[in-house]
């Protein structure tokens, strides 16, 4: 009786590690489908951010502007559409070590707007 | 890559040489225990002295590389004077005679394929998205850069205006990762990748070497298929966040007090190594604290009510001595950087009540947790459930009673997040879509652990069943 309780117990274990492996080996099939640099927005984000971090300051509080608006909440989340909280996401991660600020004030902007990026100081806005 | 770079494994090799002191009488842990156990504590060790530099010297150069892989390599040799004399394996205290070896090696060789399975599932996922998933960009790459690129404006991390990316959360992640960027000198998107695999593999083998010591090798091959038969350890080892290394640092420390309640030589060492790693989960994510608290409650009923005060006070000794860097830092950080938490901002007694009297609020959290208990695996927690009622409880009290401790542990853990869940100051069902299964996969690997720490191994199994007729026969013979 025993002996079939024990191999009842390691045939459940082993079909569960056979759905595992099918389910990974899909997975897996469905990840090597998008294998590449040019599929991470974070890539590309990098790279768009590369052509205008040079005529920012290398660090401190720069302005920044999404596509639509932004606010961070009393709960630190940053609340606006998905689309523009991808954005800005983007954007800090990109341009670090400078800290972006979503309020009014910094004297350098970045407008991070459907048709590119651009830098404008506080006077020509 | 500079020259420089091999230099930042020498803590790696410390930790090895470490792990190779924590001794039972005449007997040593295996290399898998060793090199599983040191890759945490070089991860934890070594983000403690980052951040200390930073503290103290500021920007890390070639000085810090010079003193930090000089450091280790005195630790690596304390670790080898230590651990220098030669000692058996751990020997396995399941009997292993009456199993069919063959089976030992049918499960050896799915557990390696599906090990192997995983990781190159975690490569495809990191050729997809190489720097991370959101909160790998929007929260820990993103700190280990501006702790890199800030130079002596580190700090700047820790901006107000970056309240957004949670500057409550603890840095061993961020500054491991930031380790490696200087010791680089480079910013590879392969060294958060490298991490996040380290810790992944370091959590399965743990798992694996732990219960092979404790219960055999047979109970740590099906503990290993267990805990890759859903592929969450692999997925979200990949997304780069800091749950996988808790994941690792919870069972690590459940790890280390069970292996040293069976020590007999000098278990001190290992109560020191639990409190290591207890602390580097604290370091790790804020639930680390929650799981700090547990262990320390529940390791104090169960060693004063089973041996007295005295040895309870010997073991919190070494327990608080192994806990020390990680919570120097971890208090420094809070008191000097770190806002209130997200959680608690804006909670007041009024809302704490409210929420806390709402049934809706219980309702909706019970019933995420049921659906994700179910959907964890498509029912592998039923069939692990399953797997217990099958074979039965280890048969020696004294061992079946060790995975006891684990598990409340990981109760109390739970229950925390429940009643986080219950007065989160996020929108209810936001906060769950977004954070249950990570929360369940903190605590998993150690689940894993403690069900099979008191669950009979299949020798054992077989035995209980040739032994029950010869008591029988025993018991029919005239006294």
């Amino acid at each position: 009786m025993n002996r079939l309780r024990v191999t009842l117990g390691l045939a459940l274990i082993l079909v569960f590690a056979a759905r595992g492996f099918v389910l990974i080996t899909w997975e897996l099939r469905l990840a090597a489908r998008g294998i590449g640099p040019e599929t991470d927005m974070v890539t590309r984000a990098e790279a768009r951010f590369r052509l205008v971090a040079d005529r920012l300051p290398p660090r401190g509080v720069v302005g920044y502007r999404a596509s639509g608006p932004l606010s961070i909440d009393r709960d630190y989340e940053i609340e606006g559409d998905d689309r523009s909280i991808g954005q800005f996401v983007l954007a800090q991660y990109a341009l670090a070590p400078r800290v972006l600020d979503l309020n009014p004030g910094p004297p350098i902007v970045v407008h991070d707007g459907l048709d590119g990026i651009r830098v404008m100081a506080e006077q020509a806005r | 890559m500079t020259t420089t770079a091999p230099l930042a494994l020498v803590p790696l090799l410390a930790g090895y040489l470490l792990a190779g002191a924590l001794r039972a009488g005449s007997t040593r842990p295996s290399r898998s225990l060793r090199l599983s156990l040191a890759f945490g504590w070089a991860a934890g060790m070594a983000s403690c002295v980052y951040f200390a530099w930073l503290i103290l010297a500021g920007r890390p150069g070639r000085a810090y590389v010079a003193t930090d892989a000089a450091l280790f390599a005195v630790l690596g040799i304390v670790g080898a004077v230590a651990g220098r004399a030669r000692g058996v394996p751990w020997p396995a205290e399941a009997g292993q005679g009456v199993w069919p070896k063959v089976v030992v090696v049918v499960l050896g060789a799915v557990a390696i394929a599906m090990a192997g399975l995983g990781v190159a599932f975690f490569v495809a996922l990191t050729l997809n998205t190489p720097h991370g998933r959101w909160d790998a960009t929007a929260v820990w790459n993103l700190r280990a850069r501006f702790l890199t690129r800030g130079g002596d404006d580190w700090a700047e991390a820790f901006h107000p205006l970056l309240a957004h990316s949670h500057l409550d959360y603890p840095l061993l992640v961020p500054l491991s990762v930031a380790r490696l960027w200087t010791y680089l000198d480079n910013e590879s998107t392969w060294a958060p990748a490298a991490l996040a695999l380290g810790f992944t593999l370091a959590t399965w083998g743990l798992l694996v070497s732990a219960l092979a010591a404790l219960r055999g090798r047979t109970q740590g091959l099906i503990g290993g298929i267990a805990l890759l038969a859903t592929p969450q350890l692999f997925e979200h080892g990949s997304y780069q966040f800091a749950d996988v290394p808790l994941a690792y640092y919870f069972l690590a420390t459940l790890a280390a007090q069970a292996l040293g309640d069976r020590a007999e030589g000098d278990p001190l060492r290992w109560k020191v190594a639990a409190g290591m790693m207890a602390g580097f989960a604290a370091w790790t994510k804020n639930e680390g604290l929650l799981f700090l608290a547990a262990v320390i409650a529940v390791r104090l009923v169960a060693v004063v009510a089973t041996r007295g005060r005295r040895a309870y006070l010997r073991e919190a000794a070494g327990f608080a001595l192994g806990l020390a860097p990680a919570f120097a830092a971890l208090v420094y950080f809070k008191l000097r950087f770190s806002p209130s938490s997200e959680l608690l901002a804006g909670l007041t007694s009024g809302t704490l009540l409210a929420k806390l009297a709402d049934p809706s609020r219980y309702g909706l959290v019970i019933r995420a947790v049921a659906s994700e208990s179910i959907q964890w695996g498509s029912g592998l927690l039923a069939a692990l459930a399953a797997y217990r009622l099958l074979l039965g409880g280890a048969p020696r009290p004294a061992v079946a009673g060790r995975g006891l401790p684990a598990a409340v542990v990981l109760a109390l853990v739970l229950a925390g997040y429940f009643f986080v869940y219950i007065t989160t100051p996020h929108y209810l069902p936001w906060h769950l879509q977004w954070s249950l299964t990570r929360l369940a996969l903190h605590v998993w690997p150690s689940a894993v652990f403690a069900l099979l720490l008191g669950t009979a191994t299949p020798a054992e199994a077989l035995a209980r069943a040739r032994a029950k007729p010869e008591a029988q026969g025993h018991a029919d013979q005239p006294r």
